[in-house]
């Protein structure tokens, strides 16, 4: 009776656990054991047993280090600026109730709209010779002709920041407004009434009341932009040069564009293994929170 | 008996389903062009008759947008079931070659003149023992498109060569009225590559020198350098992101002249017919005068298929002079067979005289020596093409910094 009762939970939870292994594990078994062969995919069934070769080779050229530290780049860019400009509009629609409703509703519209159209409004939005960035520059005298945006290396990784922030923020508006609402008003009395100035009660308040959200946002942030494929694909290619080929649009190119799937394997490898060390970080930070919270 | 009688009978009609079950054949055809309405009257005539002829046999469609194809395609290949006939372009044709995708077609050509008859085709997609891989079914070049009242209203002369080409992109530039002389790509676009390609050429070189890579060559650096200057001579767009992008600043009519195929009559004429009525179409502006081109559209049979022999027949059926026409009639571009471009053909179209004439004196688009890698090749080009644009780099330092990104990429294939 107790033998039966013991592999019952495990019994119960068995489907799931096919399913998840099936669905997870095993495609990424299988992805490992092809990036350490010399998979093409036009021959692919050829494909022979080359160990670390992959391995080696991409850690022998700087193009990795390149493209991870483009990851970097890329992902610390889009959190600072998307977080930053998120938490400003929360501070804004905090301050008042009137319109809260309706902006609410507006900023959802660029977190709802697919990345293939974002990458398509800032398409023209960059645009050297008809985009409106360029126009509004040209009028306020800060440009005298169009800026290729897109196309220089100094601005393209600027500019898919941009785009990609654009499309984050209002996230991260709608969960720090939250944490701001759960914050009791009569703290800012009492602070308004000790004297305290705007930057005070921002720094003893506003911070520690939104500093849960704020970690899971930024965290989630991070994972988000270092994952994200779409923007610096559609809109740069991972170019100019490689100014913007961060580690997903250099798999994409290696599996796909030259079909070397088991490099490109190798390569989803390292992002994966890049996306755990992001996670572990997450985790760490999260136990650190509830911790400090619970103490 | 009675059991025994139906028993009998069903066994008969099993029999006989599968012996007209084995009979029928499908095979399956890729190609980009199945719905494009000019190409359509080629496949389309060519599948009816050949089903025609051999009844049991189906040609399924394997259809997809040049831009999706052959990832599908590839997809297939990998599984182990490719479809039976493959149309490949004139630049991916080397890598199926190289990888092994493509049947060899000597035995399927052996007792036809198809070797005679179609211009390179005992020289391109060829590999060093002889064996012929695909049938070449297009060849093409690039042309000067010349918007021809800008020109008149400049009283400038179409040009012939590069300073007369910079001088006239100049003189119609006309940037108050949004007006420019000239249009061609100039993001990392495959139409950069050739663009660029088209002003080595012109100063006698390609991007290899013997089968090596040659980036620094003087002649290569000349012609990125008038590239460079024509960019920031401002006689051009900026940002300019391939055809869709090219096309409508040239069908505006405030574009006095671009680089394009035969294929872009067509659109012109659809987006604006007006300009379409004016253009006049000459020799590439270049010192050499010779343009880029080579066979675009090929077609061959998917190696280890089972249905070779039928692939084979329907490669040899049309194969003939009589299609050649109707590829050429209906898409604008040139069938290389024989007697395929007509001389009623030429008078219904003048306009494409120059490609006609020019079609011979073309020079490859992909690099002599490393066709193989003909897409990774293009973008490695492009990533210094466009710093060199837009970033300002000296062209010298960005070639040497090429011919060290091409070496490396060779050395790890």
């Amino acid at each position: 009776m107790t033998t039966s009762r013991s592999f019952l939970p495990w019994l119960l939870l068995a489907p799931a656990g096919l399913l998840i292994i099936a669905i997870i594990y095993v495609p990424l078994f299988y992805s490992t054991l092809i990036s350490l062969t010399d998979a093409h995919l036009l021959r692919f069934s050829s494909a022979e047993f080359i160990g670390f070769d992959n391995y080696e080779r991409l850690l022998s050229r700087n193009r990795l280090a390149t493209s991870l530290w483009r990851t970097f780049t890329y992902s610390a860019g889009t959190v600072v600026l998307s977080f930053l400009t998120g938490l400003f509009v929360a501070l804004l629609l905090n301050r008042t109730t009137r319109f809260r409703g309706l902006a609410r509703t507006l900023l959802i519209i660029p977190w709802a709209t697919p990345w293939l159209v974002v990458t398509l409004i800032w398409y023209v939005m960059f645009n050297p010779q008809v985009g409106p960035i360029n126009e509004v520059l040209n009028l306020l005298g800060v440009l005298e002709e169009g800026h290729s945006w897109l196309y220089s290396s100094e601005t393209a990784m600027l500019s898919i920041v941009i785009a990609t922030s654009w499309r984050l923020f209002p996230a991260v508006t709608l969960i720090l407004l939250a944490g701001l609402q759960g914050i009791p008003p009569e703290q800012y009395e009492a602070a308004e009434v000790d004297g305290a100035s705007a930057w005070a009660r921002f720094r003893y308040i506003t911070m520690p009341g939104i500093r849960a959200v704020s970690i899971t946002m930024l965290t989630l942030l991070t994972i988000w932009s270092s994952k994200l494929f779409t923007m610096a694909w559609t809109l740069t290619r991972g170019g100019p040069g490689d100014a913007t080929r961060v580690l997903s649009v250099y798999t994409y190119q290696e599996a796909f564009g030259s079909n070397r799937l088991g490099r490109g394997s190798a390569l989803a490898v390292i992002s994966l293994l890049f996306s755990l060390l992001l996670v572990f970080v997450y985790l760490i930070v999260l136990r650190r929170e509830e911790e400090r919270t619970q103490g | 008996m009675k059991r025994m009688s139906l028993l009998l009978v069903l066994l008969l009609l099993i029999g006989a389903f599968s012996a007209s079950a084995q009979e029928e054949v499908t095979l399956r055809l890729s190609s980009w062009q199945w719905e494009d309405p000019s190409y359509a009257p080629f496949w389309e005539g060519t599948t009816a008759a050949f089903m025609e002829a051999n009844p049991g046999v189906t040609i399924e469609p394997f259809s997809f947008p040049l831009d999706q194809l052959f990832d599908r395609v590839d997809l297939e290949v990998a599984a182990g079931t490719p479809p039976d006939i493959i149309e490949v372009t004139g630049f991916n044709v080397f890598e199926y070659i190289d990888k092994g995708v493509l049947e060899p077609l000597n035995a399927c050509f052996e007792g036809t003149d198809i070797v005679e008859k179609v211009a390179g085709q005992d020289s391109y997609a060829v590999d060093d023992m002889g064996n012929i891989y695909a049938l070449n079914l297009s060849a093409r070049t690039l042309a000067l498109w010349v918007h021809q009242p800008m020109f008149d209203e400049a009283g400038i002369d179409v040009p012939t060569d590069f300073e007369s080409f910079m001088a006239a992109a100049q003189a119609l530039t006309n940037p108050d009225e949004e007006e420019f002389g000239l249009v061609l790509t100039n993001t990392a676009h495959s139409r950069l590559h050739e663009g660029v390609l088209i002003m080595v050429v012109g100063h006698g070189a390609h991007w290899t020198l013997d089968g090596e890579p040659a980036f620094t060559q003087p002649e290569v650096i000349a012609g990125v350098q008038f590239f460079k200057d024509l960019f920031d001579a401002g006689v051009m767009p900026r940002g300019v992101d391939g055809a869709g992008a090219q096309w409508p600043y040239f069908n505006s009519g405030k574009v006095g002249m671009t680089i394009d195929g035969p294929w872009y009559w067509v659109n012109l004429g659809n987006a604006s017919p007006e300009v379409q009525s004016t253009v006049t179409i000459h020799p590439l502006p270049t010192d050499s005068a010779r343009p880029t081109g080579g066979p675009n559209n090929l077609v061959g049979i998917a190696a280890g298929g089972p249905n070779q022999e039928l692939a084979c027949e329907f490669i040899k059926s049309i194969a003939t002079t009589e299609w050649g026409q109707v590829w050429t009639n209906s898409s604008g571009t040139i069938n290389p067979i024989e007697g395929a471009v007509t001389e009623s053909f030429l008078m219904d179209n003048p306009w494409f005289q120059t490609f006609a004439d020019d079609g011979p004196k073309f020079v490859p688009v992909a690099a002599p020596g490393l066709e193989v890698y003909h897409s990774d090749i293009v973008r490695i080009i492009n990533n210094r093409l466009v710093e060199v644009l837009y970033d300002d780099r000296p062209v010298e330092e960005a070639m040497a910094d090429l011919q060290t990104d091409v070496e490396e990429f060779l050395e790890d294939q």
